[in-house]
């Protein structure tokens, strides 16, 4: 049973804002897929509910001069995997899109509910960070603030978004031409067990701006900083460097306690995804 | 303190009113209200698919999606895929019949439902395909795979009836 709440359904940013202020024990949903889902097992409780997808601003998919990516807070997974401007920017997305628990939470769960989450388990989350992506938040007379996705994420469901905020769009800089994404998920459930999200670019023959992202196995998504002794390899020294750095990314890594898993188990899933996405990405630079 | 919710949509081709709670899920004013309950809940969480149902045309958790946010949409139940004053079922019911796709049944309107969706979506899938679409129905009694070769057979029968057949 979902706790009794008042059901609020602004026409516009500016009203939702102030209702985000002027109401107690508000929270904001569009799916609802994980806010509803939570209420239900008592995990969280609200006593107003304001539905963000009458409001147009926070939808849309949309290319800003430059080549960045836009994504409103309130576009669901489904229509991120059905993007024809995604498929062509950022194809990674709409592949990582299409394996999202499944089809009826695509159908309705959102971007922006996803990220502001912060399920230690995104699918989305792990992308997105190795991509750079930034994520924007409105408040009520407040100037709007951009801040990295990376440091958004908190904590496992804690995030740096206020109480009163709410998040407009997820931004994704324009990847240079030679760089090169690929995910991996090893999953004993709908959410992965571990995700691994690498992006590189290579220039002239050697690796340059490597990132390696890894989630679902700690409280978020983390850029290992082993992904820094990557820049400047030739491609050759890189699939000799592979298992060392692969090994180095688990070791960063501090498992969440969870199901009893044993967390050196954890690390060598960590090490296997990261050592099959580096070779994905590998693979497409050779191509 | 909370307001009921003066609720207009369609649900099986036929259009609805009435006042729902805040807090109602779409599966409980089915069930509860309209008498509908080939929609089954088991799970509660999203994961398990046997409340499946189309908003518009596209599958949702009928346990978790708010009845509220069903306004203006067309829902379509396991009720609505055939016809219910002739009794005629539809091509996918038929070929589930026929595969005898079923052991305790409990699963079985939301495959219904779900693969209803994936044939319109696409009217020709590949078995892998189909196995992919319907990851998210869980069928306790393990009869995948006849469930899966009812629904290549439901296609099939589309494309026959079909007057444009490629």
């Amino acid at each position: 049973m979902i706790p009794v709440f008042e059901l609020h359904r602004p026409s516009d940013l500016d009203e939702a804002l102030s209702l985000m202020t002027g109401l107690d024990e508000v929270a904001c949903y569009a799916g609802g897929t994980e806010l509803i889902q939570v209420m239900k097992m008592g995990f969280a409780d609200a006593r107003h509910l304001i539905d963000l997808k009458p409001i147009a601003e926070l939808g849309g998919i949309d290319v800003l001069p430059g080549g960045a990516l836009r994504i409103g807070a309130t576009v669901t997974h489904r229509d991120i995997e059905h993007s024809a401007v995604v498929a062509e920017r950022l194809p990674t997305l709409v592949a990582l899109e299409h394996h999202v628990a499944n089809v009826r939470i695509r159908n309705v769960g959102t971007l922006g509910g996803n990220l502001c989450f912060a399920e230690p388990h995104s699918d989305p989350a792990t992308l997105l960070v190795a991509c750079e992506a930034t994520v924007t938040l409105a408040g009520e007379a407040a100037p709007r603030r951009t801040l990295s996705l990376e440091d958004f994420l908190v904590d496992a469901f804690t995030t740096d978004r206020a109480d009163a905020e709410i998040l407009t769009e997820v931004t994704i800089p324009a990847l240079a031409a030679d760089t090169r994404l690929s995910y991996r998920r090893f999953a004993l459930t709908e959410r992965p067990a571990v995700s691994v999200a690498c992006r590189v670019r290579v220039v002239d023959g050697r690796l340059a701006d490597a990132r390696i992202v890894v989630g679902a196995v700690g409280p978020k998504a983390v850029s290992c900083r082993a992904a820094a002794s990557l820049d400047g390899l030739s491609t050759d020294a890189l699939r000799k460097a592979i298992g060392d750095v692969a090994v180095a990314c688990a070791e960063e890594v501090e498992p969440l306690d969870e199901l009893d898993l044993d967390p050196a188990y954890l690390r060598n899933l960590v090490a296997v995804h990261v050592r099959r996405a580096l070779a994905d990405a590998l693979a497409e630079v050779a191509a | 303190m909370s307001s009921d919710i003066d609720l207009e949509f369609e649900v099986n081709r036929r259009p609805i009113r009435l006042d729902v709670r805040p807090n109602e899920t779409l599966a409980a004013v089915l069930r509860n209200r309209l008498a509908l309950t080939g929609t089954k809940v088991s799970c509660d969480a999203q994961v398990c698919g046997t409340c499946t149902v189309l908003v518009d045309g596209r599958p949702v958790s009928s346990c978790t999606f708010l009845a509220a946010d069903a306004r203006g949409r067309r829902v379509t139940s396991v009720e609505g895929l055939g016809d219910a004053e002739t009794g005629h079922l539809s091509h996918v019911q038929q070929a589930f019949v026929e595969r005898a796709a079923f052991q305790c049944g409990y699963c079985t309107p939301g495959f219904l439902v779900s693969a209803t969706a994936l044939l319109a979506e696409v009217p020709h899938p590949t078995r892998e395909q189909v196995v992919e679409y319907l990851e998210g129905n869980i069928c306790r009694c393990t009869g995948y795979e006849a469930i899966v070769s009812a629904v290549l057979d439901a296609a099939r029968v589309g494309t026959d009836d079909g007057a444009a057949t490629p």
